[in-house]
């Protein structure tokens, strides 16, 4: 069974391609383009890993990892965040998330990180 | 005959006087120099009019007691009007804050005109009773009026020595033209006058004519040439500095504001009377850019006053009553004998500037962002088409999507740049702190130039196993940009080098390019510089400006050294904690 991986991201053109990339791998994919229901989909989609793209300046990136990691359904659930900034990223990994992948990347890298989170 | 000399002098005199205060007080700027010249020339009429009045119609009744009187307040001021003249034309008008020189100059002529308009202490006040007096002759004149005949020629000398001193020392050659003129209106009247008035008596000559009244009236005339002529009035130091766009506040050697013009007064948002004489740094707080207070001893006119130093610098301005603001600020110390005797504070209001600067650097923060995003995905799709093609087999096309790869990562790249300089101008940037290995950002530097530096010979000198704290991600990024420039100017191999002391582990690229002119050494940390006539090479001149900001953050120097022809060295190196 193809394990489940939830994007999220502002952007269509990044879920699009990261969707592409990870559909290609055989992982099945589900893309959200508004991060206020991230959480929602979560737990509805019940996903093996979630990536999340979050902006520099916005808080969104940070609350939706607590959420997820305050809420014991969803506490499990791996998240990877992805970000232009380093600040941002911090901010992320003090709220839960378990990794962080800084934009721009390589796929290489992008699929190491989400299968060392899947294992 | 002599009485009808006499007379028509007079008139000519005084109808000259009048139109001259008319003219002058419709036609020309105002300053205090003017107005007080214009209130002195208007005192002489007031004190020959009625003179010309009794000497012709031969008044004996009550109206001669007015007409006296007002004869007499004309001549009690004339010394005052003059030294107020002299001291606003010589810029000396601060000396009458000095509360001495104001009761020397203000009291003797109030007591003097109560005593003649209210007692007969005075009856015999004219000119030759005096002199007779002096010569020894015997005579009723009073001594209240001999004292007051010495002060009113004291006031007179010292207005004069004034403006001899004046005329010795000034550089401003319209100004001296000006002195000499008035000297002149002043000198010949009172040589003359002290002859006919003071030393002929002393021949017997008793029963003169007093010649003080056509005498002062020729000063004025002489005055008006050198006004209509010189143009006497015109370009006062005052004037000039008001008509300048920038705020300038003049303080002394206590710290106490001496002078502001209109565009100062009006950036401070407040009234004249409300600056002069008042403390500057109460009137005036400073602040720097990162908003804190300036200390009174850190403060520019404190370092003018106390160390002669000139600066400029970049604060913001704020008050009573006063919305901070911008300013570019000048303090320059005033010099006199080698002291500082006080300075003088220019200023520019930069709010305008400084909203452009902000809002150019929000809008490269804004579009860096937003063009990574596109980009971004662009080499997600292409990576992603790469590996397919490669896994089909189709090389060529495998070999050309990592050509476009590549470009995409340089477009990268330089958004990331333009992204630190913004991080860096808003304050923004944050910095990873961790211990790491001082070599480990060669070896870092060196693995994420890989695809760059193919073909080329990239030598590493020396080792350092000691351990820093810093943003190591920063530091190679630094490490990057050296080498990078290298490649970029020449076309030899690179020497990268490691080394460390005591208290510094140092790291230098050296490359065996053309070097850089001295002229431009300096300017190579600048934002947006590149070198001049440089247009092959590429790159947006902020690699050297962010490896700055980022080394003096961690404390550290970075510099070049480098020999025209012979190539560069750069280098910087950051403290061992």
């Amino acid at each position: 069974m193809a394990k489940k991986i939830l994007v999220a991201d502002d952007d269509p053109s990044i879920v699009d391609s990261l969707t592409m990339i990870l559909e290609e791998e055989g992982y099945s994919v589900f893309a959200i383009s508004k991060n206020n229901s991230t959480v929602v989909e979560v737990k509805t989609t019940k996903p093996d890993l979630v990536l999340l793209d979050i902006w520099i300046d916005k808080q969104d990136g940070r609350e939706i990892c607590q959420k997820l990691k305050n809420d014991g359904k969803t506490s499990k659930i791996p998240i990877v965040v992805i970000s232009a900034s380093d600040g941002a990223a911090r901010m992320a990994i003090e709220a839960g998330a378990d990794d962080f992948i800084a934009k721009p990347f390589e796929i290489d890298e992008l699929l190491t990180k989400v299968q060392k989170n899947l294992s | 005959m002599e009485s009808s000399i006499y007379i028509t002098s007079l008139v000519f005199a005084l109808v000259v006087n009048t139109f001259l205060a008319v003219y002058l007080i419709r036609t020309k700027e105002q300053s205090v120099a003017l107005l007080s010249f214009v209130v002195f020339i208007s005192l002489i009429s007031v004190w020959g009019y009625p003179q010309f009045l009794i000497n012709t119609f031969n008044i004996q009744n009550y109206i001669y007691t007015y007409l006296d009187k007002i004869s007499v307040l004309g001549y009690t001021f004339i010394p005052v009007a003059f030294l107020v003249f002299t001291l606003a034309f010589t810029d000396r008008i601060n000396s009458l804050r000095n509360f001495q020189n104001v009761l020397f100059i203000i009291v003797p002529p109030i007591i003097f005109l109560y005593l003649s308009w209210n007692t007969n202490l005075l009856e015999y006040h004219s000119p030759e009773y005096i002199v007779r007096t002096l010569w020894g002759i015997s005579s009723p004149a009073s001594t209240y009026f001999l004292v007051f005949l010495i002060w009113f020629e004291t006031v007179m000398m010292a207005s004069l020595v004034i403006l001899i001193k004046f005329l010795i020392k000034t550089h401003n050659v319209l100004k001296r033209r000006q002195a000499f003129w008035i000297i002149a209106a002043t000198l010949i009247p009172l040589i003359v006058g002290s002859v006919s008035d003071g030393i002929m008596p002393a021949f017997g000559k008793i029963n003169f004519m007093p010649m003080a009244i056509p005498l002062t009236s020729i000063m004025g005339i002489i005055i008006t040439y050198a006004v209509l002529k010189h143009d006497l009035f015109e370009f006062s130091p005052t004037s000039i500095m008001s008509s300048i766009g920038e705020g300038i506040v003049t303080i002394d050697d206590k710290g106490r504001i001496i002078f502001a013009n209109e565009p100062a007064i009006k950036m401070l948002k407040t009234e004249s009377k409300n600056l002069l004489g008042k403390f500057y740094h109460d009137i005036v707080k400073l602040r720097t850019e990162d908003g804190k207070v300036v200390k009174l001893s850190e403060r520019p006119f404190n370092k003018a006053l106390r160390e002669g130093e000139s600066t400029l610098g970049n604060y913001y301005v704020s008050g009573k009553n006063l919305r901070k603001f911008p300013v570019v600020m000048t303090v320059t110390p005033l010099i006199k004998n080698r002291k500082s005797i006080g300075a003088t504070v220019t200023f520019r209001d930069v709010t305008k500037e400084k909203e452009i600067e902000t809002s150019k650097d929000e809008f490269i923060s804004i579009a860096s962002h937003e063009l990574k995003t596109p980009i971004t995905a662009l080499k997600l799709y292409t990576s992603h088409l790469e590996r397919q093609l490669e896994k089909k087999g189709d090389l060529e096309g495998a070999s050309a999507l990592s050509k476009i790869n590549y470009q995409t990562d340089r477009l990268l790249v330089l958004v990331g740049s333009l992204l630190n300089v913004s991080k860096i101008q808003t304050g923004k940037y944050t910095y990873n702190m961790s211990k790491f290995v001082a070599e480990s950002i060669i070896k870092d530097a060196i693995l994420t130039l890989r695809p760059i530096t193919k073909g080329r010979k990239v030598l590493v000198k020396g080792s350092s196993k000691t351990v820093l704290y810093g943003d190591k991600e920063k530091l190679v990024q630094v490490l990057t940009n050296f080498i990078t420039n290298a490649l970029k100017y020449s076309n030899r191999e690179i020497v990268v080098s490691i080394k460390e002391d005591k208290k510094y582990v140092t790291i230098s690229v050296r490359d065996f390019g053309q070097g850089i002119k001295p002229s431009e050494v300096k300017k190579l940390f600048e934002k947006y510089y590149r070198a001049t006539k440089d247009t092959t090479t590429q790159g947006l001149g902020i690699g050297l400006y962010v490896s700055k900001e980022y080394v003096i953050a961690h404390k550290g120097k970075i510099w070049v050294d480098s020999k025209l022809g012979s190539g560069s060295t750069f280098s910087f190196s950051i403290p061992i904690s």
